[in-house]
């Protein structure tokens, strides 16, 4: 009996001071996921007040004086905020696809094939990644403009973005990772063609690396900006943060903040439920801590 | 030469020639291609391009006029350029350093074993990842207004003066640029130190245990020289994300670079020289600036890491 009070009594200094600290850590976290939420309510609800409720002296945290969908009903019908929205979908897919399959080729042949040069060529390509190519983006944006003469068109925001060093390189460690040398041996041996072995063997075993890339590639392009500022200008090709901007710079409009909102609403929404959606495979692949590189 | 005595070579077989290897990988060049191709046409090629009109001057149309130093000259007496310069490195110095170790701190907590929930969180946290620049910042607009925003309500509630975000005080607008990025991003680094978390064996902490070394000992001598690759490669995509592009819509939404220019970015100011005042022979001179800068910077940081791996 007394041992086990004594027991007990050890038992207590550790874990009252390990309650505590436990009790601290959960306020740090809870706090920290208002900072990273609040925004989010702060944008769904604005979207659904007046300006005038919006912009009062005591701040409505919700839309109290009930809900007005105005601002939506005024983006979609007046200004067809749906055309946009469409847009950046487009552009992020086509992008994405390119991406995903010129990296996992050259992510594969990096890894997995012997050719002269091979380590100089990548050993170039990381060195490539160490400069910033928007520091010359006015340069590039002339190029676009004027030598290829692709303003007003995709283009400039999908061909100089299908091969990336980035994506290279993180398909390139997928492979090593996922397929061991004998595997392709194997392969060579049944009389596999390179192409092939890429198609059977490759592909099906570094899908959680190709999800990962993907997913990484469509959000970004979906969220493109400084590109399409620079090439895009027609109001039916341009994607929503631009005409978004348009609103705002122009003052041609009244600036009608629920609409304004509405458009962030429906921009992020979309983007929100795609990534629980994927959340498992983007979490999964980014633990497997494939981006070391 | 050395044929052996039972007849067959033992030296090595003669290397075929160099095109005829080349030739036989055909097809690994041309998966790898792509890359180097549109690095020649969309990075290379405007690179060289820029380089002639920084020494030019250009309508737009036409040949380039030839100037000489001139923009480098002009850029060099420009106020903007110290003043950009200065913006840029402080938010630099600021977001990197702050961005790393907060990140580092919470992938430690979310990597604790027994922590209930911890899932949750990293999911939340992420959160603001997927979220565009440009409408975050129409949110953060009116969060952060001067007269009607729910920040200021929010410190006149706990008793505090409010605070001219915005508009009126520079050290408050570099605050909210600088929070915008943090915000958006700190979930991406979080997950990226506990994918190298995660990669470090369990039993090298049960040895660390065995011998003694409490956490906070773990933490120095075991995880964080563990973590020096990804903390490495983190600082060098940061630095260049922040320099170029990442530096761009967060001023450009919230302040316009204002107040008094104070959030003028590097990216900011090429963009309005370039596309804003058609300067183009100045705003190329101007990136290459950027261009220099983000080099060197990494320059230093390969070196440091040298040093600091050994």
């Amino acid at each position: 009996m007394t041992t086990t009070r004594t027991i007990r009594r050890r038992q207590w200094n550790i874990i009252i001071p390990h309650a505590i600290g436990r009790l601290f850590l959960y306020i740090v976290l809870l706090l920290l996921v208002f900072i990273f939420i609040f925004p989010f309510w702060a944008m769904f609800v604005s979207s659904l007040m007046k300006d005038d409720d919006l912009f009062s002296s005591k701040p409505n945290l919700y839309p109290r004086y009930g809900i007005n969908w105005d601002g939506y009903v005024v983006l979609l019908r007046d200004y067809q905020f749906l055309r946009p929205l469409w847009n950046s979908f487009y552009i992020a897919i086509v992008r994405t696809v390119g991406i995903v399959f010129f990296s996992a080729l050259a992510g594969f042949a990096f890894a997995k094939r012997h050719f002269p040069g091979r380590d100089k060529l990548l050993w170039f390509m990381m060195l490539t990644m160490m400069l910033p190519a928007q520091a010359t983006i006015i340069p590039w944006y002339l190029v676009m403009v004027k030598v290829f003469k692709w303003a007003n068109t995709y283009w400039p925001l999908w061909v100089p973005a299908w091969a990336p060093a980035f994506g290279i390189l993180m398909m390139r460690q997928f492979t090593v990772q996922a397929i061991p040398d004998e595997m392709m041996d194997a392969a060579a041996i049944d009389g596999c063609g390179v192409f092939m072995t890429f198609v059977r063997i490759v592909v099906p075993l570094i899908t959680p690396g190709l999800a990962v890339l993907a997913i990484l590639q469509f959000i970004t392009g979906f969220n493109l900006y400084l590109e399409p500022l620079l090439v895009l200008s027609s109001p039916k090709i341009i994607n929503a943060a631009l005409m978004i901007t348009w609103f705002r710079g122009t003052q041609v409009i009244p600036p009608r903040w629920s609409m304004l909102f509405a458009a962030a609403s429906l921009t992020t929404l979309p983007m929100l439920i795609f990534y629980f959606v994927f959340q498992k495979q983007l979490v999964g692949g980014l633990l497997s801590g494939a981006l070391k590189g | 030469m050395t044929q052996s005595l039972v007849g067959f070579r033992t030296f090595a077989r003669p290397v075929k020639p160099l095109w005829r290897q080349v030739w036989e990988h055909r097809l690994d060049y041309l998966f790898i291609s792509p890359f180097y191709i549109t690095w020649i046409l969309f990075a290379a090629y405007p690179f060289i391009w820029g380089l002639r009109l920084s020494f030019g001057y250009w309508k737009g149309f036409g040949p380039i006029e030839w100037v000489g130093l001139e923009n480098y000259a002009i850029m060099l007496k420009d106020p903007w350029l110290v003043k950009c310069l200065v913006n840029t490195f402080e938010f630099f110095i600021v977001m990197v350093p702050i961005s790393l170790f907060v990140a580092l701190l919470l992938a430690v907590v979310l990597n604790i074993k027994n922590l209930a929930g911890k899932g949750t969180f990293r999911t939340l946290y992420f959160m603001p990842y997927v979220t565009n620049t440009i409408m975050v910042g129409i949110v953060f607009l009116q969060l952060f207004d001067d007269g009607y925003g729910w920040v200021n309500a929010g410190l006149k509630a706990i008793g505090l003066q409010p605070v001219g975000w915005l508009r009126n005080n520079i050290w408050a607008a570099k605050f909210v640029v600088v929070f915008l990025g943090l915000w958006q991003n700190m979930g991406y680094y979080v997950l990226m130190f506990l994918g190298g978390l995660q990669g470090i064996e369990p039993e090298l902490y049960e040895q660390a245990r065995i011998d003694g070394a409490n956490s906070w000992h773990q933490f120095w001598g075991l995880t964080l020289p563990l973590l020096k690759p990804i903390i490495f490669f983190f600082s060098v995509m940061a630095t260049i994300s922040l320099v170029g592009a990442g530096a761009f819509a967060a001023p450009y939404i919230l302040t316009q670079g204002g107040p008094e220019g104070e959030t003028t970015t590097l990216m900011l100011r090429i963009y309005q020289l370039g596309i804003q005042g058609l300067r183009y022979g100045d705003s190329a001179a101007f990136g290459f600036m950027i261009s220099l800068l983000v080099v060197g910077i990494g320059a230093a940081q390969v070196r440091l890491q040298r040093a600091w791996m050994d």
